[in-house]
């Protein structure tokens, strides 16, 4: 699956991180997930929900290394979603920000 | 009273004003100035404001992203959820996805602890040492148990290990409690603080929206009250200009009134200036030394040259060119003296065939003063001169280069001039002018053609016609002297008729005539059938000015002379109009030699009557045009045709005269004269030359107290035979 590279500032690590990874938009295709919303299910059960529009419009990563590193369950892996903060104004509020779910364990689409 | 102190006031304000407008300039200028100042830093005070507010927006926005309340909770809950998966995993020690859940909630709340950094949760909140201690410690847990519960690990774990995290995070949980509380109570307080910062923005923002809006009133203020100075300004300007045309056409007005009395003075100037001239041509006919004679002649050229050039111009401010070339005048250009500039004629081609025009070109240079190219540009006009200083180093109106350009213009050429100040000057004199045949072919009378028939072909028929019979005479005599034949004609109806009757090669109309008058009939004539229609009409008149001129032009006629008419201004006239045949063979020639005796009647005059009554002026310029002989006549005729008039009104006069006047009868009971001292002048005659002939007439008499009382010999004894 073709990797993309993302540098960002994000809400929560210092100063901007470079993040790797499919974009979630192939990896959704790859699984024939087709729908209106996704639900990002994470490793402590947080849920969050976000249109399937998000994955259209912006090129929103399903990261795997931050800064080339593998991510460990501690530092928020083993996978991200990541919004391309940084390219589009609109993305950084509150809406967004939490769109991101990290340490995610499973995607539900309806 | 109430004039006097309104005037007063008017003064006192006067130079007030005058210098008020620039301090108000000035004073609006610099408060404009302060205006915009104020209005700058108000938008710059303004933007700092929006800045900060925008800064302090997305600084919380970008921190607040992922809600750090939340954080806090969650690390309670992860805690919370660490020790669920401790109890679990002490109950069963040998279950391994037991053990393998503790690792993962382990990492999850190691996870965790990032996200409540004091590095990342101290824009919004103020930690305390408390704080700050409670995360140390969770910090330490960590390190204590990272090397067993953590997921790179993977030894069994003991119940003794678990048994001591159990407890350790027991204590941070109730540490971990209060720092969530905490983080609850402080992004309140940072709300509120918030909330206070941005009110605090706005009211600012208004008040300096307001101070903004105060300045831009203020501003509009001093543009409205520039705008109506400005309007003033304009108002006054107006009227200023408004003065300054009046002033103009004063100024105009006074130059014109100035005009008209220049050209009643020259032609006051003119009257004497002829009788002058006739006095000097009289006496050219006596003997003189050479010294003396060319004294005459300075004197005469002289008095001529102010008559014809100076006085014409100064009358009518203009002058009308003629350029005609009169036979022995040859152009000549050369150096003007051992002290004069030098002048070096140029012609751009100097061998060129007759009728062809060149442009002659004539500079003049010097090594003077020379002068700048301001002086130059100014030297050209009216009443101005190289500078004032040099008007009175050098003297002079002003004029005479303004005169010569006009002039030059005039005749289709220019004058102009190259100079630096220092080096000297280059004035250049450029003139179109055009070749004609050899003056002498063309003016040399055919005198070797011999024939009466040929000779009597090329006199000219020439038709006089005036009211007055010594006019009348005066020219026929004039022109048979000249070897032409000669009618007459009393008035336009009957020169109309002679004209008619048979064509002359050229009719001299008098302008002025009872009855049908010389303008009038010349239209007629030239409405006349061919060949009458054509023939050239001579305006006679004493009317010496520009307007008269243009007036017979207009009327048809086609030259001009002046009364009374000098031979050679007559004889010109002809020349240029008939050349060759201007100047016959004299058919009669006229010696002298009838002189006095052929004038019995007159030499009984008394010598000191006669004296009383003779205008030398105008005998001398008779003589001369007709020689003695002619003049003879002309008095024979004279006083045929007037004596009866004469006696009769000199009869009434001495009646109504206590003494007897200088017109009166002669020893033998001639009557002498004379016609002017009762017959009343026309005022359009009443003209230098006009009154010489028709005055005293054409015999030179006048009448009058103030008559010259020295007279040596009667006029018409002449001397010498005059040469014509």
């Amino acid at each position: 699956m073709p990797q993309h590279t993302l540098t960002t500032q994000t809400p929560w690590y210092k100063g901007p991180k470079k993040f790797t990874g499919p974009l979630l938009r192939d990896v959704l295709v790859a699984a024939g997930a087709q729908g209106d919303a996704l639900t990002a299910i994470a490793l402590n059960d947080d849920k969050v929900e976000a249109p399937m529009e998000d994955v259209r419009r912006f090129d929103v990563l399903l990261a795997r290394l931050l800064d080339d590193q593998p991510m460990s369950t501690r530092d928020k892996g083993l996978l991200f979603i990541v919004y391309p903060f940084d390219r589009h104004v609109e993305l950084r509020s509150e809406r967004y920000y939490s769109r991101s779910a990290w340490q995610l364990r499973r995607i539900q689409v309806k | 009273m109430a004039a006097a102190s309104h005037s007063g006031e008017v003064n006192r304000h006067a130079p007030v004003s005058a210098g008020a407008p620039a301090v108000h300039r000035q004073s609006a200028s610099g408060w404009l100035l302060a205006i915009g100042l104020a209005l700058l830093l108000a938008f710059a005070a303004a933007t700092w404001v929006q800045l900060r507010q925008v800064s302090l927006v997305s600084a919380a926005m970008r921190h607040e992203g992922d809600n750090l309340l939340w954080s806090f909770f969650q690390l309670e809950l992860e805690a919370a959820n660490l020790r669920e998966a401790l109890h679990v995993a002490r109950r069963d020690p040998l279950d391994a996805i037991g053990q393998e859940g503790l690792r993962r909630r382990y990492e999850i709340f190691a996870s965790r602890l990032p996200l409540v950094d004091p590095e990342r949760t101290g824009v919004l909140l103020e930690f305390g040492p408390q704080h700050r201690r409670t995360l140390r410690r969770i910090q330490a847990f960590l390190d204590r148990y990272d090397t067993q519960l953590s997921e790179s690990v993977a030894t069994v774990l003991q119940p003794a290990v678990l048994e001591q995290a159990l407890q350790d995070l027991q204590g941070l949980l109730t540490e971990l409690h209060d720092l969530a509380l905490e983080g609850n109570r402080y992004p309140a307080e940072q709300v509120a603080e918030r909330n206070r910062g941005v009110a605090e923005q706005v009211r600012l923002g208004i008040g300096l929206t307001v101070f903004q809006c105060a300045l831009a009133l203020a501003f509009a203020m001093v543009v409205l009250r520039q705008f109506g100075a400005l309007q003033r300004r304009g108002l006054e300007l107006e009227q200023l200009t408004r003065r300054l045309q009046e002033a103009r056409a004063e100024a105009e007005a006074a130059s014109q009134a100035k005009s008209v009395f220049l050209a009643n003075m020259s032609h006051e100037l003119r009257t004497p200036f002829t009788g002058m001239l006739g006095m000097l041509t009289l006496l050219e006919s006596i003997p003189l030394t050479a010294q003396q004679r060319d004294h005459l002649h300075v004197a005469r050229d002289s008095a001529r040259h102010l008559l014809s050039n100076a006085l014409k111009f100064t009358e009518s401010g203009r002058l009308d060119l003629k350029v005609s070339l009169s036979a022995g005048q040859t152009a000549s250009a050369g150096p003007a003296g051992p002290a004069g500039p030098a002048a070096a004629p140029a012609a751009d081609s100097p061998h060129v065939e007759a009728g062809r025009l060149l442009r002659l070109r004539i500079d003049v240079c010097d090594t003077g003063i020379g002068m700048d190219p301001a002086t130059q540009a100014r030297l050209f006009q009216r009443f101005s001169q190289g500078d004032a200083s040099t008007s009175r180093r050098f003297g002079g109106s002003g004029l005479g280069l303004e005169i010569s350009r006009a002039l030059a213009r005039l005749m289709g050429g220019d004058i102009g001039v190259h100079s630096r100040p220092g080096e000297g000057s280059v004035f250049s004199l450029m003139l179109p002018v055009q070749l004609c045949e050899p003056m002498h072919a063309a003016l040399a009378p055919a005198r070797s053609e011999g024939d009466a028939s040929s000779e009597d072909s090329r006199r000219l028929p020439l038709l006089v016609v005036d009211d007055h019979p010594v006019n009348r005479r005066y020219m026929s005599l004039l022109l048979e002297r000249m070897g032409h034949r000669v009618s007459l004609a009393q008035d336009g109806q009957e020169a109309l008729d002679r004209v008619q009757q048979e064509p002359p090669d050229l009719v001299f109309m008098d302008v002025h005539m009872p009855g049908l008058d010389g303008l009038a009939a010349t239209r007629l004539l030239r409405q006349l059938a061919a060949p009458a229609n054509a023939v050239p009409v001579v305006a006679l008149t004493a009317d010496a000015f520009l307007e008269n001129r243009e007036r017979v032009m207009e009327a048809g006629m086609d030259d001009f002379l002046v009364k009374p008419a000098a031979p050679d201004e007559a004889s010109q006239l002809l020349r240029r109009r008939f050349g060759a045949r201007a100047t016959p063979p004299h058919p009669h020639p006229q010696p002298d030699e009838d002189g006095p005796a052929a004038l019995p009647a007159l030499q009984q005059l008394i010598p000191a009557e006669v004296a009383e009554h003779l205008n030398i002026d105008t005998i001398g310029d008779l003589r001369n045009a007709l020689g003695a002989a002619g003049y003879g006549r002309l008095l024979q005729r004279f006083f045929a045709d007037e004596v009866g008039t004469w006696r009769q009104r000199s009869v009434e006069r001495a009646g109504r005269r206590r003494r007897p006047g200088p017109c009166g009868r002669s020893p033998d009971g001639r009557v002498v004269f004379d016609h002017a001292c009762h017959r009343p002048l026309r005022p359009t005659h009443h003209r230098a030359g006009a009154q010489a002939l028709r005055g005293g007439g054409a015999a030179g008499l006048r009448c009058g107290p103030d008559a010259p009382q020295v007279r040596q010999r009667p006029a018409w004894s002449a001397p010498r035979p005059f040469p014509v």
